[in-house]
């Protein structure tokens, strides 16, 4: 009984018109954004190529693209392509985003967007109707006249509709995964075959899950109109409402304060360290630096003399600044937990995560690039920064001020540290995609599950 | 007619659905092999949830069907092993053939080694034209796709066969080659239980006829009974009459 209901609902959604525009739409797209993604891709890979080359070691640091952002563009376009460091501060340069205007406004088109918008559309629709419309047509009640049981028919339908919707779905990424390989893509380096089908499996648990809600919404309507608007308004709410919502509700309950504020405080915090050192310093100035009679200046003993005196200064302002950085970035990082986990009550929003993740340019990469930073910063203050010094001195009533800056290092070559991005070990990636994994089977259990006792109570009549 | 072992039994069954409705009240009826019994009644009357009740779509607040002697509410996959259903105005699968439509339920109701041939016969059979047996049904007329759904049923080959309101929307040459097609079920021995509005149709092919009314069987007749009396006249009288106590 199973086989011949699956095969009535493979054939029965092959000869439908909707399977043709599906797969229409899904052969031009997903091979064409491929494509397209990956030229993005070479270009920028080119220019950070270049700049790698012709850079010298200097404080400058430059950011790999993601060969997977092909696939997801993610956070890609808008993480910095290059770094400057200096002592107490980081400076992010160059973003895809800013030669990309029209691209900021419209969103740029990705498998993982195909996939989740348009699919994820498609699933929720296709679905909508397997029950209601067989129930318009009259023939639910003709197939339940005969001795079949309802789970078999839920079953059969599920499994044979989400089978019609796998097929556009493959034969375009396959059909993508040609052309990009014949493009030079390295499909079989560096772990891209791994993750790829990774993303290709989390994209089918993802419309599974879809899928299956289509099915329930099926299961609680009568009639094919109301179930098509009911899917569509849920997939608006899934799709749209609470992932572009989930950062604005987390940020009314966990309230950060602006990066301007934080800068502004940061500096007055510094400031005020930096006049208490001038203060402190003021007395080797006149010794070694006296105003007065420039050609006398003993910089060299001011420079040895004023290491002992500035050095609780500078601990003191390294510390506040470490724990400024610290306290803002647990914050922050506090918040945007909160807004994934608001986010993550959408399937869609769930899917989007970790299949970023997969391509290198989620949360995870975000997180992990600054950790490098902060892990380079570490190499570059302990060769370079901590030799650098400002001092700066300053009246009671601030009319007057004086900046001297100056670096102790010993003489010789910086040896400077090399900096070189390493993107997170499978590993780790499927850590971080863990909950959203877990939640994605989670959604289809219980999407299925109760669509599927919905279906033995409901009313064919 | 020879009395044997009902195929069709309603044993004391009444229907009250959420809403409070009683859509059937106490309804006892059987039909034997080889009569057809048509249920007369205006819309509401209960005729429709007579045969839901038969099919297990909706459960009974009290009595039984039975199908062969089986309760449906017990063993429903073996009650309707014996019945096939013919409903009003069946799209079926537009995007089919006649005989892919055929085929699937043919497979349902566990008929499924049948060749093309058997197909073709019984579409034929049903008169429907040849051309049409490899088209797409989301062309066919109405009338056509009465006669598919006849063709499922009949190609099922179950003791009993359960109509509702088969002839409504059928030109008359269309609703006479159906109850042609009723006769010869019937000859083969069917039990055939159908629902209409069709009072004249009712009286040329039932062996017996019983109105309802609220939900209650309030007259029934045998197609002797019937020589003698006006169908028609007793109907509107029913229908005419004061509405019944509410039990």
């Amino acid at each position: 009984m199973f086989r011949t209901v699956f095969k009535k609902e493979l054939l029965d959604q092959i000869l439908s018109p909707k399977f043709l525009i599906v797969s229409l739409l899904c052969l031009g797209l997903v091979p064409a954004s491929l494509l397209l993604n990956y030229a993005s891709f070479e270009s920028a890979f080119h220019e950070y190529d270049a700049a790698q080359k012709e850079a010298k070691a200097t404080t400058t640091v430059y950011r790999e693209p993601s060969v997977l952002s092909t696939f997801g563009i993610g956070l890609e376009s808008i993480l910095p392509k290059s770094v400057a460091f200096a002592k107490f501060s980081t400076d992010a340069r160059g973003t895809q985003a800013q030669n990309e205007v029209l691209s900021n406004i419209n969103g740029k088109l990705d498998f993982v967007v195909i996939t989740s918008f348009l699919l994820g559309l498609f699933a929720v629709l296709y679905a909508g109707t397997l029950a209601s419309g067989e129930k318009e047509a009259g023939t639910l009640k003709l197939i339940l006249a005969n001795p079949v049981k309802r789970s078999t028919v839920i079953a059969a339908k599920f499994l044979g509709g989400f089978s019609v919707l796998l097929i556009p779905f493959a034969v375009s990424t396959l059909l993508g995964a040609l052309l990009l390989l014949l493009d030079g893509f390295p499909l079989f380096e560096a772990g891209n075959l791994a993750r790829i089908l990774s993303l290709l499996a989390l994209s089918v648990l993802y419309l599974s899950a879809l899928f299956s809600l289509g099915l329930l919404i099926s299961t609680w309507t009568h009639r094919t109109s109301l179930a098509l608007l009911a899917s569509f308004f849920v997939w608006i709410f899934l799709t749209f409402i609470i992932p572009r919502t989930s950062e604005p509700i987390a940020g009314l309950i966990r309230r950060v304060p602006s990066e301007e504020v934080m800068t502004a405080s940061r500096a007055q915090a510094r400031h005020q360290i930096e006049k208490e050192k001038g203060k402190a310093l003021a007395p080797l100035m006149d010794k070694y630096l006296n105003d007065k009679d420039r050609g006398t200046w003993d910089w060299d003993g001011y420079t040895k003399a004023r290491g002992p005196v500035a050095k609780e200064f500078e601990e003191r302002l390294g510390q506040t600044l470490q724990k400024f950085d610290e306290d803002y970035e647990r914050a922050r990082s506090a918040r945007r937990a909160l807004s994934l986990n608001i986010s993550r009550l959408s399937p869609a929003s769930a899917y989007t995560q970790a299949a970023l993740n997969v391509c290198h340019t989620g949360i995870a990469d975000l997180e992990n690039f600054s950790r490098s930073l902060q892990a380079h910063y570490g190499q570059l203050f302990q060769v370079l920064f901590r030799y650098q010094f400002s001092d700066i001195f300053e009246s009671e009533d601030g009319s007057s001020r004086r900046q001297m800056g100056g670096d102790s290092r010993p003489s010789g070559k910086i040896d400077y540290p090399k900096f070189r991005y390493v993107f997170p070990a499978y590993e780790d990636t499927l850590r971080a995609a863990a909950p959203d994994i877990i939640l994605l089977v989670l959604f289809n259990l219980i999407f299925f599950a109760a669509a599927y006792f919905s279906f033995t109570r409901y009313d064919v009549r | 007619m020879a009395t044997s072992q009902p195929i069709l039994k309603a044993d004391d069954l009444s229907k009250r659905y959420e809403d409070g409705i009683l859509a059937l009240d106490h309804l006892n009826l059987q039909v034997q092999p080889g009569e057809v019994y048509c249920l007369l009644g205006a819309n509401g009357a209960g005729k429709t949830t007579t045969i839901n009740l038969f099919l297990n779509f909706i459960p009974p607040t009290t009595g039984t069907c039975f199908i062969n002697g089986i309760d449906v509410t017990k063993d429903p996959l073996e009650a309707k092993k014996y019945v096939a259903f013919v409903s009003e105005n069946v799209m079926l699968y537009g995007n089919f053939t006649a005989r892919q439509n055929l085929d699937f339920f043919a497979k349902l109701g566990g008929k499924t080694a049948l060749a093309k041939n058997d197909y073709y016969q019984v579409m034929r059979r049903v008169s429907l034209q040849e051309k049409a047996f490899d088209q797409r049904v989301k062309n066919f007329s109405k009338g056509m796709r009465q006669k598919l759904g006849i063709s499922i049923a009949i190609i099922k080959d179950a003791p009993a066969v359960l109509l509702d309101e088969p002839t409504a929307g059928l030109d008359p040459k269309a609703a006479t080659e159906f109850l042609e097609i009723m006769a010869e079920l019937k000859n083969e021995g069917k039990a055939i239980l159908m629902s209409t509005h069709d009072i004249f149709r009712a009286k040329e092919i039932g062996d017996r006829v019983g109105i309802m009314k609220e939900g209650r069987l309030v007259m029934e007749r045998t197609r002797q009974e019937l020589q003698y009396e006006d169908l028609v006249k007793i109907y509107i009288d029913y229908m005419k009459s004061e509405p019944l106590a509410i039990s």
